[in-house]
């Protein structure tokens, strides 16, 4: 049996607790970040950032609400990353998480490309970077816990346990509310199936998810690393640059914008 | 806050209280002040104030010790006086350091720079003392007001004085929830550097204070000399939990209930509503976490986790819930129901353990507001000062030129600051401001502007408004705006959203901004405090501060 966890739109209060939380227990620094006129923040998932809470001011039937979502790898069941992996160091498990081996990873970032949701992300600041992803906090599953982001859930937006179960209780959900969900479990079919689950208030692609088939997606590993290393590795190299001199000039602007409020700031 | 009160509710003695018997008269906690009420199936009023002598001689014992005696009124005269024309809230104060009537000022775990209304005005305010001793866990906006940007360090002679403090997890003690729980936490961490548990700072500086005065002969040296404090160098948090709880002088032993104090200075009581909550049989229960609900039906009260007072009652004026035979209203959720087999009360802990009304002997049926002196709820609000009924007011700013559900436009009891409190008009200011909170920041922010990964989540100050208004000013999604009052500007981001919507007031279109507060010049976030917009106006009988609407205009920064 294989376990997930039901995220629930209709309870979910947009707190973020999920996302402090899953910083503590994998140890991630805060990222730099400016209000860029969202009540959101970081921008997006990245290296730092396993799970965020996306806002979307939604209309549904004229009732115009605040819907929330979460934002993390969805552990297919059949991941797309995994199958383009060529080393395996990437590797679903059959509790539910796909996990991820440093030592296998030789950095190709293949999985990057296959993933249908953009999940995997490439410590480009780092000298000797890895693909870091949420991990299902599979350490903690181990133990018997459930997901650090779970457990800190205060509305009980997030629901942990066995898959097969999540399907069941979701699916009570619409029943009992049809007019409070839409008639659609994210994640129940979706790619093969994901183990996390979604269920909203307004159609799923309003909230920015993926139309995807039912069909796992599958890359041939052996097709993909035949072609032009080389030049994958002169991409990777000018990608660093470029991000490198972009971050720089961010630090940059960022500090000469903090002189600008330190004397604005009693006008 | 809480200026109006000792302990307990016990209120603040005035200048005209010459002793505890004239102190009970005037403020109606006195057994003459019952009311029988006619004409209703209760025909008794406990009138519960009626004890309140006991209560402020025990206050009074645990303070002054073997000096409060009958003799001299319990050392009733050394408790401090307010003259009842004079404000002593957080508003009041700020106004009165401006009139430079108070010379020095502590403030504990506050941050008056950021938190209370009107910023500037309060910043300057700061700046007219001699002194000010700032204790807080993080270096806060108060603290540092001195060196603000704007403002030239060298022209403002206040002293201050900065002592960092323990925060919760590096301290044992109790903390009070809103619903009356006293839940003791203990100590997870030692506390970094020189920070110290402030109970242990004021352990400290009274120490200091009795040495330095324990020569002076003046009469009004004698209320510190007389205090009664004697936990040695080191004090515990339990120490003074069983203090607040109060001992039997004749026995030694801790008291066990509030009916079981004195007015003849043969108890001690730091606060009588806090008797039950340590007792010689269960010791500190408010450190009990008990997780089962032993209440009857299951309700949810879960009464042996913690304690709750008064008397670990976890709902007050619980017999109002029930019938006059004891029945209660809700039957899916009864706090109290009147078991009559056996003639007792039976779910939570009943508010006076008298039979219900149809049940108890003529002249005894009391009525279940046990606190009131006719024992019964109040609509007429008589002592409200611009009551007795509720009435609608235009608040100080408005944009409105009169009050359309009455004649009085506003509330003609409310206090106005009259220091750096400019009155804005809605020809020049026309939008509607309120402040409020975001879930990732607390209060002034410093508890959570300095954490990094809140930070990440929420790093600048922003206002929000809505998609129409920004169309009118040319505001995008993201632009710096300045919003601007009679009383000063603020920068923010702008957070243009349809959660915003123009509001349609006698024909009129207005806009309202909403602006968060939880920003400062001190710590890791920065940004321009809310509460610069925000007016020197409290509620008539509170002075809590109109946070919650003024008159602003916006504009691209």
């Amino acid at each position: 049996m294989s376990k997930g966890v039901l995220y629930d739109a209709n309870k979910c209060i947009g707190c973020r607790a999920c996302q402090v939380a899953c910083k503590q227990w994998n140890q991630l620094p805060a990222e730099a970040t400016t209000n860029t006129g969202t009540l959101e923040n970081p921008p997006k998932l990245s290296a730092s950032t396993f799970t965020k809470i996306h806002f979307t001011e939604a209309e549904d039937n004229g009732k115009f609400q605040f819907v929330f979502t979460k934002l993390q790898c969805m552990h297919c069941e059949h991941p797309a990353c995994a199958t383009a992996c060529p080393v395996a160091a990437l590797q679903k498990t059959k509790e539910g998480p796909v996990i991820y081996d440093d030592n296998r990873c030789f950095g190709c970032r293949y999985c990057q490309v296959a993933c249908p949701f953009g999940i995997p992300n490439f410590e480009w600041d780092k000298p000797m970077p890895w693909i870091r992803k949420c991990t299902f906090c599979a350490d903690r599953l181990g133990g018997g816990l459930e997901p650090a982001c779970v457990k800190t859930c205060p509305t009980g937006a997030l629901e942990f346990g066995e898959r097969d179960d999540l399907i069941v209780i979701a699916k009570e959900r619409i029943a009992a509310s049809p007019d409070k969900y839409v008639d659609h479990i994210y994640g129940e079919k979706e790619v093969g199936g994901l183990s996390w689950l979604y269920l909203s208030p307004v159609p799923f692609e309003e909230l920015g998810f993926p139309t995807l088939g039912t069909e796992p997606v599958t890359v041939n590993a052996e097709r993909a690393m035949g072609a032009v290393p080389p030049v994958l590795v002169a991409v990777a190299a000018i990608m660093t640059g470029v991000y490198l001199v972009i971050q720089r000039r961010q630090k940059m602007s960022q500090t000469k914008e903090n002189d600008k409020n330190k004397v604005e700031v009693t006008k | 806050m809480l200026a109006h009160i000792l302990p307990g509710y016990l209120n603040i003695p005035v200048e005209s209280d010459a002793d505890i018997e004239a102190y009970l008269k005037r403020t109606g906690k006195h057994p003459d002040a019952t009311i029988i009420p006619q004409g209703l199936a209760g025909d008794s009023s406990s009138n519960w104030w009626g004890n309140a002598r006991k209560y402020i001689v025990s206050l009074l014992k645990a303070w002054y010790g073997n000096a409060a005696t009958g003799d001299n009124d319990f050392c009733f005269n050394y408790l401090p006086k307010v003259d009842p024309k004079i404000n002593y809230t957080h508003i009041g104060m700020i106004e009165a350091m401006n009139h430079g009537k108070i010379k020095g000022l502590w403030v504990w775990g506050q941050n008056p720079a950021v938190g209370g209304p009107n910023s500037n005005g309060a910043r300057a305010a700061l700046g007219k003392l001699d002194w000010l001793m700032v204790a807080d866990i993080w270096m806060n906006e108060t603290a540092e007001f001195w060196k603000r940007p704007g403002v030239n360090p060298s022209e403002i002679k206040t002293e201050v004085f900065i002592l960092p403090v323990a925060c919760s997890y590096e301290k044992e003690g109790s903390i009070s929830n809103s619903g009356r729980w006293a839940q003791w936490r203990y100590k997870a961490v030692e506390p970094p550097g020189e920070a110290m548990p402030d109970l242990e700072i004021m352990n400290l500086v009274m120490l200091k204070l009795k040495e330095l005065y324990a020569a002076d002969s003046r009469p009004q040296a004698k209320p510190i000399i007389d205090l009664n404090w004697n936990y040695g160098e080191h004090i515990t948090a339990d120490a003074v939990a069983r203090e607040v709880n109060g001992y039997d002088l004749t026995t030694g032993k801790l008291v066990a209930s509030f009916a079981a104090l004195k007015d003849d200075g043969t108890t001690t009581s730091g606060n009588w509503l806090y008797c039950n909550q340590y007792s010689e049989e269960e010791g500190n229960k408010c450190a009990r976490r008990g997780t089962v609900d032993s209440h009857p039906r299951q309700i949810g009260l879960y009464s042996n986790w913690s304690w709750c007072w008064p008397l670990n009652r976890r709902i007050i004026y619980n017999r109002a819930s029930v019938d006059l035979d004891g029945m209660p209203w809700d039957n899916d959720h009864p706090v109290i129901l009147y078991n009559t087999a056996v003639k007792k009360w039976e779910g939570d802990v009943p508010d006076g353990g008298w039979p219900p009304i149809n049940q108890a002997e003529k002249g005894a049926k009391y009525l279940p507001f046990i606190m009131k002196p006719e024992g019964l709820s109040r609509l007429w609000g008589y002592d409200l000062v611009e009551g007795p009924v509720p009435e609608v007011y235009e608040p100080w700013e408005s944009p409105l030129d009169r009050n359309l559900m009455s004649g009085t436009k506003n509330n003609p009891c409310a206090f106005i600051g009259a220091f750096m409190n400019e009155q804005g008009e809605p020809d020049q200011y026309p939008c509607v401001g309120t402040t409020y909170r975001c879930t990732e920041h607390w209060q002034t922010g410093i508890m959570t502007r300095n954490l990094p990964w809140l930070v990440e989540l929420v790093p600048d100050m922003y206002v929000e408004m809505s998609e129409e208004l920004a169309a009118e000013r040319g505001i995008e999604r993201g632009d710096k705006v300045i919003v601007s009052t009679a009383r000063g500007d603020i920068k923010a981001v702008a957070v243009v959203t349809r959660r915003f919507q123009p509001l349609i007031v006698d024909g009129k279109t207005i806009h309202q901004i909403g602006v968060l507060w939880h920003w400062g010049y001190s710590g890791m976030a920065k940004g321009d405090s809310g509460n610069i917009l925000t007016p020197h106006v409290g509620d008539a009988n509170t002075t809590i501060p109109e946070y919650k609407t003024f008159l602003c205009n916006v504009r691209r920064a």
